[in-house]
């Protein structure tokens, strides 16, 4: 297996050009180094992009946050920014693994191992975040929502990298949670559910929301019937059990040594109650 | 181990779907990630499949024997071989049965128990099975559509 | 008993600063030149025969210098009781990770892929997974030939032609009639599943064979003399050419030292004509079958209105798989204190030993005792709900108390338990409520042996220097044996604790010890190292009479000085016993042979069965989320009697690792398997708990019961704290919603389903 650590993005993309599908890139190498020692992936070449300081940032404009996609979990976590303005996706960032993990592990490529128990993708999906994927001839933007495909595959091509996440500015009385189950703090999440609640004016009425599982399907799923239970209605108890009901319905979990199906499904009944609960806390 | 079982009708008649069936290169057509089959004799044949499962490509060569026959209603087979790399070993048992539910209409029936051994079963079975009902699900479109619009190969 | 100066000290590990520095040579810190990577190929079938092994294509593969199967090694088998494993399978594989051949190459990647060019046809076997259907008579036989097999434990009894190879029974008074007699009878059946053991460091082998043909063989294992003698069995190698060096080891409980892979690997260093190293992974930790063995236990209990327990019955069914590793001794151990650390008049217990095709089970911090104590513990909570009684004053009518006859007619001293209960209740604050909504307290008492015969012995060398050397051959596994048996050295010569060296474990130098574990270490090498050290002294007594022209009884050793009674100011310094006394070679020697009293294979009855008792109380508190089952531990008190402690710190840590240890066992460990093949042999998918589950604040209790026969009244620690952990937990969990699991560990699936049929 070959080695090689491009300083640019350039670089990086075209040495995936070159090498297609014996090429894989790594970050800080959390997931990778597991299945690089199991071998169940066995690469030709290892590109490691953690020499590219320039996707490491983490900034406001305007409209937007701005995460470079070798920023580590545990800078995310502490940035005032993101700690000032979007503490729901800090708390988010928090519940992944343990502190070592978090200072390896970079939001880029936990992203595009696209693990379907990532932590982070279900509630940047509820608050609309999006992607910028590059390659050699330049670069795309791709909802988050879309760049999931199936269990640790992303619309990524073989020649491109994604070099950074973005999240618009979420509109006043809007609230976005992050709930997550798992049998121990650090485990990757057994459930996971992300809301986005934002309320009219006079914080009665919910008039927009978003709801996203993590861990009980291929990707994480967006549960558009769970939006519309709550979405231009007043959230009491009926709306709730509503979007919680739809949520489970929605969900496709797999028993393993985590819980059963069963016992997953209705977890994600709760973990999403919660997640709206909280959600509309923030919002009010 | 996984189990995977799966029914579906096909507007097709019985023995027709059976002949199908039995057509190798007609069959290996439908099979999603089907490399290469090659006739051993009767009841012998080997095939390679090629599978992806996001970052893990398999790529296993299996030697199917069929053990037990009853055209065209049931069919017994066993299947064993190694992933490319040899590290991972799969074993199947397999069944198919057709019923003939009218004239130009079957049910059939087919139930796999999946043994996969070595590097590839440190990966989760949970998700192995699901990829497999996905495999199934794309399958069993295939035949229907190649039996249903008459477009098969030797029937 | 004159004033101790360094025994009951809290004083810090002799190893704290090499291991903190990261210093202490573990089995792969040895490095060997030329050395070879072993790696071993495993069967993927649960039962299946072995038609033919083709090992040409690995042959052939460069950097490959050597393949062994079966016909390569003598047909030999080992085991701890029966000798029914052999290093690798013969005829027939019996479990999903059976040994079927071994491969030593240049490095591990080249080994690895050498394992996958070999060829194995296999013909599949009907296969057992079940232990109550693998004792039915007409279950298909996993060892044909068990009766037949040479066996090192006179204690067991197979049922012959069955799968069942150890049933051990008790009798004590009539347990049907009393059964009758009494105002209630509480039937119930719990279960405890396989877990691992999740040492830190993997276990790990090095051999070596010189030009003479002697092995020397650095193991991480906690039966040093066990490992040797299985050597010789497997390998053909005579004993006295056998050399075994155990370096630190990384944690065990119970379960370090795979005697296949050691014989493995040295067969592999014969072949290959070089030193062979074998590191498992932590799969293969998993699949070398010294995992816990699972436990079902059949409770039947007889309690009268005022709640004394009137009679029980114990049926206790541990499913070995494969081989009987340790389970056969288990069953019998354990059986022993199978109606826990209560004083029943009636008592009946049948335990056995059973065949599969799982994975085998084997030892675990506890050897049977923390999955009965479960049940029995339980149990307990369950009749004082019954008859409306405080859970305190059902277990203090029932305990055993100094001088009460057990279960096998054996008469105790040095029960601590009642103290256990009090203090450990009291500093728990067990009668005070729980916190609202969901909070719950529970308790569980225990009991655990420390097994008997066994010998132990040390050596304890005065050095010219005024220090001393302790030769003996406890393993240092974490426990701080190195520390405690340095620290009466110490004692025994008035020195402070840094004038004594431990020296590492080598059968060269170090003498025989039984094994560490079942906690015997404190007191069996103990007073083996106490009767060393007076050895010593007599011989620095004698010599230092002949210099002092003194009578040697009138002489005084202390701080590495010799004087006559009342004249410390003409004492001379132990240098002077050499330079003056022809260089003597002063060593004192030590045996400590604990012997057990006869046990009657009908009843189970003996008057000494073991050499001690441990005991012990624990009380949890718990809050549960009633939305999902999630339990938290808030707090945690564990009294235990240890007799003494030498140190308290170790004693300590002993229980708060134990305590951490045991929660984490009984709210989410289990090993998972389907049809015989394990499902999370890794530490991502199998949890344990982690320092998140760690309770809010655990407070440790000892209670010092001395034993009249133990060093300074000692007795154990180690495993004692397993024992009551998983039933104080659930009877806390019972407390706070009212829900009863049976079947550990007590996960939030099973607690929250539980919950929704209340």
């Amino acid at each position: 297996m070959e080695y090689a650590r491009p300083a640019t993005v350039e670089e990086a993309c075209s040495l995936l050009a070159l090498h297609g599908e014996g090429a894989r890139v790594i970050a800080g190498g959390v997931a990778l180094s597991i299945l690089l020692k199991q071998r169940l992936v066995e690469p030709d070449i290892l590109v490691d992009i953690e020499g590219i300081h320039s996707l490491r940032y983490i900034s406001d404009d305007a409209n937007e946050l701005r995460i470079g996609a070798l920023c580590k979990h545990r800078e995310f976590e502490k940035n005032p920014l993101v700690r000032d303005k979007f503490p729901w996706l800090s708390r988010a960032a928090e519940r992944i693994g343990c502190v070592q993990v978090r200072n390896a592990g970079t939001v880029g490529g936990s992203l595009c191992h696209a693990d379907p128990a990532s932590d982070l993708a279900p509630p940047l999906i509820a608050a609309g975040a999006e992607a910028t994927l590059r390659n050699s001839q330049g670069e795309r933007k791709v909802l988050l929502e879309n760049f999931f495909i199936d269990y640790y595959q992303t619309s990524l091509s073989e020649d491109e990298i994604l070099t950074e996440i973005r999240l618009p500015r979420l509109s006043a009385r809007t609230g976005v949670s992050y709930e997550k189950y798992a049998m121990r703090e650090g485990d990757m999440a057994t459930i996971g559910a992300a809301a986005l609640v934002t309320l009219d004016d006079d914080k009665q009425r919910c008039i927009e929301a978003g709801i996203v599982l993590g861990a009980v399907g291929p990707t994480p799923i967006r549960v558009k019937e769970a939006e519309e239970a709550l979405r231009g209605r007043a959230v009491n108890e009926s709306s709730l059990r509503k979007a919680a009901a739809a949520a489970m319905e929605a969900s496709s979990p797999l028993s393993d040594s985590s819980g059963s199906e069963q016992y997953k499904r209705e977890m994600v009944g709760v973990m999403t109650r919660r997640a709206v609960s909280r959600a509309l806390q923030a919002a009010s | 181990m996984p189990v995977i079982e799966e029914s579906f009708t096909v507007k097709a008649p019985v023995q027709r779907v059976w002949d199908f069936l039995m057509d190798l290169q007609a069959m290996g057509s439908c099979v999603p990630g089907c490399e290469a089959v090659n006739t051993i004799d009767e009841d012998t044949f080997e095939v390679t499949l090629k599978a992806k499962l996001g970052f893990i490509t398999a790529k296993p060569t299996l030697r199917i024997t069929v053990y037990e026959k009853k055209p065209p209603y049931h069919l017994k087979s066993s299947a064993r071989g190694k992933d490319s790399d040899r590290a991972s070993t799969f074993d199947l048992k397999n069944s198919l049965d057709l019923k003939s539910l009218s004239e130009g209409e079957t049910e059939v029936g087919f139930r796999s128990e999946i043994n996969i051994v070595g590097k590839l079963a440190k990966f989760g079975f949970a998700i192995f099975k699901e990829k497999f009902k996905q495999q199934n699900k794309e399958f069993t479109a295939r035949l229907k559509s190649r039996l249903e619009n008459g477009s098969t190969g030797s029937a | 008993m004159t004033e101790l100066k360094v025994v009951g000290e809290k004083l810090p590990r002799v190893d704290a600063r090499e291991k903190v520095m990261g210093k202490a040579v573990y089995v792969d810190d040895v490095q060997l030149p030329g050395v070879l990577r072993g790696k071993i190929l495993h069967s993927p079938y649960p039962h299946a025969g072995i038609a033919w092994i083709d090992t040409s294509p690995a042959e052939r593969l460069p950097g490959v210098r050597a393949v062994i199967t079966a016909k390569d090694v003598p047909d030999a088998r080992h085991g701890a009781c029966y000798l029914d494993q052999p290093m690798l399978a013969r005829e027939k594989v019996r479990y999903v990770g059976d040994y079927v051949a071994a491969v030593a190459a240049d490095d591990e990647e080249t080994a690895l892929e050498a394992c996958n060019l070999i060829e194995v046809e296999y013909e599949e076997l009907p296969t057992l997974f079940d232990p109550v259907e693998a004792m039915a008579s007409e279950a298909p036989l996993i060892h044909e030939h068990l009766a037949e097999y040479g066996l090192l434990q006179p204690l067991a009894r197979c049922v012959e032609n069955s799968n069942i190879h150890n049933h051990f029974q008790l009798r004590k008074g009539d347990v049907e009639k009393a059964l009758g007699e009494a105002d209630i009878v509480v039937e119930n059946r719990f279960s405890a599943p396989m877990i691992q053991n999740g040492y830190l460091e993997p276990f790990g082998v090095v051999a070596d064979i010189d030009g003479q043909g002697n092995l020397t063989c650095w193991v991480s294992t906690q039966g040093i003399r066990w490992m040797q003698r299985s050597l010789q069995d497997l390998t053909g190698i005579d004993r006295n050419k056998i050399r075994i060096i155990v370096p630190y080891v990384g944690g065990g409980f119970g379960g370090k030292g795979d005697i296949s892979a050691a014989a493995i690997c040295t067969v592999l260093a014969m072949k290959a004509g070089r030193p062979v190293k074998i590191v498992f992974t932590r799969e293969e930790i998993f699949l070398s079958g010294n995992n816990r063995v699972p436990v079902i236990t059949h409770l039947k209990d007889g309690v009268k209105k005022d709640g004394s327990l009137l009679a029980r019955e114990v049926k206790v069914i541990m499913d070995s798989g494969a081989y009987s590793g340790m389970t056969s001794m288990i069953v019998t151990n354990a059986g022993f204190g199978g109606s826990g650390p209560y004083d029943i008049p009636n008592v009946k217990i049948d335990s056995y030993g059973v065949y599969t095709n799982n994975v085998p089970g084997s030892a675990f911090r506890g050897f049977g005792t923390p999955e009965i104590e479960w049940a029995i513990e339980s149990q307990m909570d369950i009749i004082a709900e019954k008859l409306g009684m405080d859970r305190i004053a059902i277990r203090l009518k029932n305990i055993y108390r100094n001088g009460a006859i057990s279960a096998t007619g054996e008469k105790l001293q040095s029960v601590g338990l009642e103290e256990t209960i009090m203090k450990a209740t009291q500093a728990a604050e067990f009668n005070q409520p729980p916190l609202p909504p969901a909070g719950g307290k529970g308790m569980a008492s225990a009991h655990k042996y420390s097994m008997a015969p066994g010998a132990a012995c040390a050596y304890v060398e005065v050095k010219i220097d005024g220090s001393l050397e302790l030769r003996q051959a406890v393993v240092e596994l974490g426990q701080g044996s190195n520390t405690v048996l340095a620290q009466m050295v110490a004692e025994e010569f008035k020195v402070p604790l840094e004038k004594i060296t431990v020296a590492l474990n080598d059968t060269a130098t170090t003498p025989f010890d039984l094994m560490t574990g079942s906690s015997r270490a404190t007191y069996n090498m103990g007073n083996a190292v106490r009767l060393a050290c007076e050895d010593a002294r007599r011989q620095v007594r004698e010599r230092g009479a002949e210099i002092l022209e003194a009578d040697p009884d009138d002489l005084i050793v202390e701080n590495g000085m010799v004087y006559v009674k009342g004249v410390p100011e003409k004492s001379i310094p132990f240098r002077k016993l050499f330079v003056h006394g022809g260089y003597p070679l002063l060593i004192g020697s030590g045996i400590f042979n604990q012997k057990s009293k006869t046990v009657d294979l009908e009843t189970g009855q003996s008057e000494r069965p073991c050499a001690f008792w441990m005991y012990s109380t624990q009380c949890a508190e718990v809050e549960v989320d009633e939305e999902t089952g999630q339990v938290r531990v808030v707090g945690f008190t564990a009294a235990h009697d240890v007799g003494k402690a030498i140190n308290p710190d170790l004693v300590v840590g002993q229980i708060v690792g134990g305590v951490v240890q045991g929660q984490g066992i009984a709210l989410m460990e289990k090993v998972e398997m389907e049809n015989g093949r394990i499902l999370n042999s890794n530490f991502l998918d199998y949890k344990m708990g982690t320092v998140h589950e760690t309770p809010g604040h655990i407070i440790p209790i000892i209670v010092e019961e001395a034993h009249q026969e133990g060093p300074y009244g000692a007795k154990g620690i180690g495993e004692g704290v397993l024992a009551p952990t998983a039933a104080a937990l659930s009877n806390a969990i019972y407390d706070a919603v009212g829900v009863r699991i049976h079947d550990l560990p007590l996960t939030p699936e099973k607690i929250y389903f539980a919950l929704k049929k209340r």
